[in-house]
């Protein structure tokens, strides 16, 4: 079997606020293979998000080690961590968070900007992306003129532009309807069997079942580690 | 109201960061506003104070517009005839500083500012006085008993405020004189005089017309307009001109205001200061206007709920007003104190004695000026920040922007960055404006005057009027003081001369070989007239370009002697060789007999003041061949000049112990005073732009940390996307440079056209001087971006975790 391009070995992150500690996550060892779906599920407040942030390089374990692609994340500066977010991870938000300032085209754009990607490039992978997603016809759009399920797509294909190794999704239907939430679950559906690495965190059993693998944390811990079992 | 008052106090209180910030900036713009209002109070208002009728009183000056003067002083017959022709006026008098010197038995010899003044001033001027009289027409009649009125100040200083002063019997210039009067506090006319004289006529020296040595003033009858008096001035001056053609052809007589005479040049550049200090106060509002934009941006939910509750739009605002007008008031308080302080550091900026109209007096009208900038600056900063914050459609867009997620900041930042741009604009108007000027003095003080004036110290002595010393006596008094004076250890060489470079522009008229008596004025050379003793060509290092300078062979029994300078060579005589020999004649001592002066040597050009580069001739005459009573001593010194003084003071009071010596400077110091008003509005001008300078940079402070406090969720969203620390950076930079931009490009369209009113005050600088406005500019920018750069550095520091928690 090929090494695994997330591997996390012991991994506790502890907060300290006003002198109590909290401990978000303890001991987790956690392995994810290039191009498996895996959805972290478990109740609001049991380190799901502390462990999309760690394995995103927005923060970093107080103990255990992360290896992502096989390179270990706790020596990295903040430049580099910087650069492998560019380069290798891909963020999709619960609230979107597109810049309201710049168009649908503009937003797509940003992290291959970050790249330093010349321009014509940057043009021809933003409409696949937005392509993907079927937001092409939107580009000129600013976000503000867009259903809230629109403005999930394009933050997908914001996330897709750059080519990531793996897709992080925070709660990613969390601010859509029903109707609408299904629709960016089928679009991740979508992107993993053409071969993307989607890691979901979800507090929602129904969308938790889309993913491949769900690992249920509570307290900080993983408590059960399993394929999903379909019932179709 | 009450209640919106409380709550508007509670605010404040609660933010406490806030309203210091917001106060201080307010008082820094109200404060420096009433520093120059309070001067220009005094001298718009009241130029003169506790003269009545100002706005009657003018300055009369004789002119000789065809050989470049618009302002002679007055001749004694043409007084007399414009008193007795001219029907516009009420009242015509003349006045003239005298030197009087005071002896009283107690005290050392004092030198006091005099003031001979004409017959019916003081009734005219409305002042009378606190205790005594004035002036009688018997006290004007040559040979009366003497007799003085002393100021409030000498009365103070030198008698105590004894209120029996008035009898009694002092020494004015070794005469004694009985004390008439004393005049109330604050009579300054027509300076800052000490004590006043009568102005007596000898009757034995009645052919003086064609000298100017009096000052003239007028009241115009009621009703009659200064272009009135002027029209008739010019059909008298015209008939003296057809009945005197020898002195008055080519004289006329200017009227202007008094207020506008007494105030010269200062008012203009009295008026520039103000318009610099209400930019800064509009800067220090547009700065508060930000502020307060950023704070009611932030209370956003309140209004919402606010209105939820049931509040109307109006009752929103009268909230906000408030407490903008409360913050005013508090910025007013602050300012008045600013201005006390403010009035001092003004003071210490002066190298000379304090002009009258510098004051600070907290009266009405200061009051009133702040509560009426109060009132203006919350107006300015805080109508439109009321309204904005309870726009119906901004709370809606609050309420979607909830909804969304979407992270704006565009559109609620125009008013902030529009402020920016004007900030930074005013500022760079200020700043070519105070650059132009510091230029222009940079450019006087590199004026190479023609001679060496450091090292050198001054002071002026002689005998006053009253002492009537003969010619020998003066003659030898003064050569015994120069010998004593060079033999002081440390000093090079000593001489003296009537008039010292850069103090007084004072000009005769001569006669030169082949032209022909009698001669009109108008055709006779002018030339500046000195006189000068031995040596002081080789103290002062005025070079020597032909001929010899002064020596001992040109004494009382010799022939008249003359030294020229260059200009007076070639204008009269075609080179400095050809000047040698060459004889010329002054015409100013109309009852002397004219004796003919040989022009022995021809000496470099120097310049009589910094700041005019006109070249007139000069003439300086033997001092030894024709003494005066006052003459300028010259001591060129190896070390520090103005330890001279007390030496200086000892070597005079023992050659004659009621001798005080005054107007004692080093020579640079001198030559400073000429320039003092340009340098200390220059400074002025430069301090208020500074302090717009600092407002605008911290007012893009505030606003570029404001924009990032703002954009922390989307600077987290990009730090997610990968964004590098350099990258948001040079993103926030970037948005600070547009806003500089702009704000210089406006600047510098504005300044282009303000630089017009500065035109008249510049010395050898174009009022479009490239280097101003090339560098100036790029100093701002470089400021201003620094003070973006800060709250970028901050914007790097943003955890994306937390930005992104924040949704």
């Amino acid at each position: 079997m090929s090494a695994p391009l997330i591997q996390l070995e012991r991994v506790t992150k502890v907060f300290l606020t006003d002198e109590v500690e909290t401990h978000a996550l303890s001991g987790i060892h956690l392995e994810i293979h290039k191009g498996e779906y895996v959805s972290i599920a478990g109740p609001s407040g049991c380190g799901k998000s502390t462990l999309l942030s760690i394995l995103g390089l927005l923060d970093t374990p107080t103990e255990g080690s992360y290896f992502l692609n096989g390179r270990s994340a706790q020596a990295l500066s903040l430049p580099e961590r910087a650069r492998i977010r560019n380069r290798e991870i891909g963020f999709i938000f619960q609230s979107f968070n597109l810049i309201g300032d710049l168009t649908v085209y503009e937003n797509v754009e940003l992290p291959l900007a970050y790249r330093g990607m010349l321009a014509a490039e940057r043009k021809t992978r933003v409409f696949e992306s937005l392509e993907k997603v079927g937001m092409g016809h939107r580009a000129k759009h600013l976000p503000s003129q867009l259903s809230g399920g629109q403005q999930q797509r394009v933050a997908v294909a914001r996330a897709l532009a750059g080519n990531p190794a793996v897709l992080l999704a925070d709660e990613p239907t969390g601010n859509l309807d029903s109707k609408n939430g299904e629709a960016v679950m089928d679009l991740l559906g979508a992107l993993h069997k053409g071969g993307a690495t989607i890691v979901m965190v979800t507090h929602d059993n129904r969308f938790a079942r889309h993913a491949a693998r769900t690992v249920q944390i509570f307290d900080g811990r993983v408590i059960d580690d399993n394929p999903v079992r379909r019932t179709e | 109201m009450i209640a919106d008052l409380r709550f508007a106090f509670r605010m404040l209180a609660k933010n406490p960061g806030f309203a210091f910030v917001a106060i201080l900036t307010l008082a820094v713009g109200i404060g420096s506003a009433t520093v120059v209002f309070s001067a220009i109070k005094t001298i718009l208002m009241n130029p003169l104070p506790m003269v009545q009728d100002q706005s009657r009183l003018v300055h009369i000056s004789e002119t000789a517009y065809a050989r470049g003067h618009s302002d002679m002083g007055l001749g004694y017959e043409d007084f007399v005839d414009i008193r007795e022709r001219m029907t516009s006026f009420e009242g015509v008098w003349t006045h003239s500083d005298r030197t009087i010197v005071i002896t009283t038995t107690q005290t050392e010899p004092e030198r006091l500012l005099g003031n001979e003044i004409s017959e019916g001033a003081f009734g005219h001027l409305g002042l009378d006085p606190l205790h005594g009289r004035t002036f009688t027409a018997a006290d004007h009649v040559f040979g009366a008993p003497h007799v003085a009125v002393l100021s409030y100040g000498v009365w103070q200083r030198r008698f105590g405020g004894d209120p029996h002063v008035v009898g009694r019997i002092v020494h004015l210039n070794g005469r004694p004189t009985t004390l008439v009067g004393v005049m109330p506090k604050g009579v300054v006319y027509p300076r800052s005089s000490d004590i006043w004289v009568p102005q007596r006529q000898d009757p034995s020296k009645n052919n003086m017309r064609g000298s100017y040595y009096l000052t003239g003033n007028a009241k115009l009858k009621r009703g009659v307009t200064l272009e009135q008096a002027q029209a008739e001035a010019d059909q008298v001056m015209a008939s003296l001109a057809r009945q005197f053609p020898l002195t008055n052809d080519g004289i006329g007589l200017r009227i202007q205001s008094l207020s506008q005479q007494v105030a010269g040049d200062a008012q203009y550049l009295l008026m520039l200061l103000f318009g610099a200090v209400m930019f800064v106060f509009l800067i220090s509002c547009l700065n508060v206007a930000n502020l307060v934009l950023a704070r009611t941006a932030s209370r956003s939910r309140e209004f919402a709920l606010r209105q939820a509750l049931g509040a109307e739009r109006n009752r929103l605002i009268r909230q906000l007003l408030t407490e903008s007008l409360l913050l005013a008031f508090l910025g007013g308080i602050g300012g008045l104190l600013v201005s006390l302080w403010g009035m001092d550091l003004v003071l210490a900026l002066i190298p000379v004695e304090t002009p009258f109209w510098l004051r600070f007096d907290v009266d009405a009208s200061i009051f009133a000026f702040v509560l009426l900038l109060s009132g203006l600056s919350a107006s300015i900063f805080g109508l439109a920040p009321a309204f904005r914050a309870t726009q119906p459609s901004l709370i809606q867009e609050i309420k979607e922007g909830a909804r969304t997620g979407t992270i704006s900041t565009v559109r609620r930042s125009r008013l902030h960055h529009g402020l920016v741009v004007a900030e930074i604009a005013i500022a760079l108007v200020l700043l070519v404006g105070a650059g132009l000027m510091m230029r222009s003095l940079l450019h006087l003080q590199k004026v190479k005057p023609g001679f060496d004036a450091s090292h050198v110290f001054t002071f002026r002595t002689g005998f006053p009027l009253g002492l009537n010393p003969e010619r020998n006596e003066v003659r030898r008094f003064f050569a015994t003081l120069v010998d004593r004076l060079e033999a002081l250890p440390g000093v090079e060489s000593a001489s003296a001369t009537s008039v010292l470079p850069g103090v007084d522009m004072s000009f005769s008229a001569f006669l030169l070989d082949g032209m022909v008596e009698p001669i009109r004025r108008s055709e006779a050379a002018i030339a500046y007239h000195r006189l000068v003793m031995d040596g002081y060509f080789a103290a002062m290092k005025i070079p020597l370009l032909a001929g010899r300078y002064f020596d001992s062979r040109d004494g009382p029994g010799t022939p008249r002697v003359a030294i020229v300078d260059e200009t007076f060579a070639r204008d009269y005589f075609g080179s400095p060789q050809n000047a040698i020999g060459r004889r010329v004649r002054t015409i100013d001592q109309m009852d002397e007999p004219l004796v003919p002066i040989e022009i022995i040597g021809v000496v470099g050009n120097i310049r009589h003041r910094l700041d005019r580069s006109d070249q007139k001739p000069t003439c300086y005459v033997a001092h030894s061949q024709n003494p005066i009573n006052f003459m300028s001593v010259v001591m060129r010194i190896k070390s520090d000049p103005e330890s001279y003084a007390a030496l200086a003071q000892s070597e005079v009071l023992k050659l004659n112990p009621d001798m005080p010596i005054y107007y004692a400077f080093s020579l640079d110091q001198v030559l400073l005073q000429t320039v003092w008003t340009r340098q200390f509005f220059s400074h002025l001008f430069s301090l208020f732009a500074a302090i717009a300078l600092f407002l605008a940079c911290i007012g893009i402070y505030g606003v570029m940390s404001y924009s990032v406090s703002q954009r922390t969720q989307e600077i987290g969203v990009r730090m997610a996307l990968g964004a590098q620390p350099r990258e948001v950076i040079s993103m926030v930079v970037r948005q600070g440079f547009r806003l500089i931009f702009l704000g210089l490009v406006s600047g510098l369209v504005c300044a282009a056209v303000a630089v017009q009113f500065f035109a008249g005050y510049l010395y050898g600088v174009s009022p479009h001087d490239p280097p101003t406005f090339i560098l100036v500019p790029l100093a701002l920018a470089v400021i201003a971006l620094v003070a973006c750069y800060l709250p970028s550095r901050r914007a790097t520091r943003i955890d994306p975790m937390v930005a992104l928690r924040a949704e």
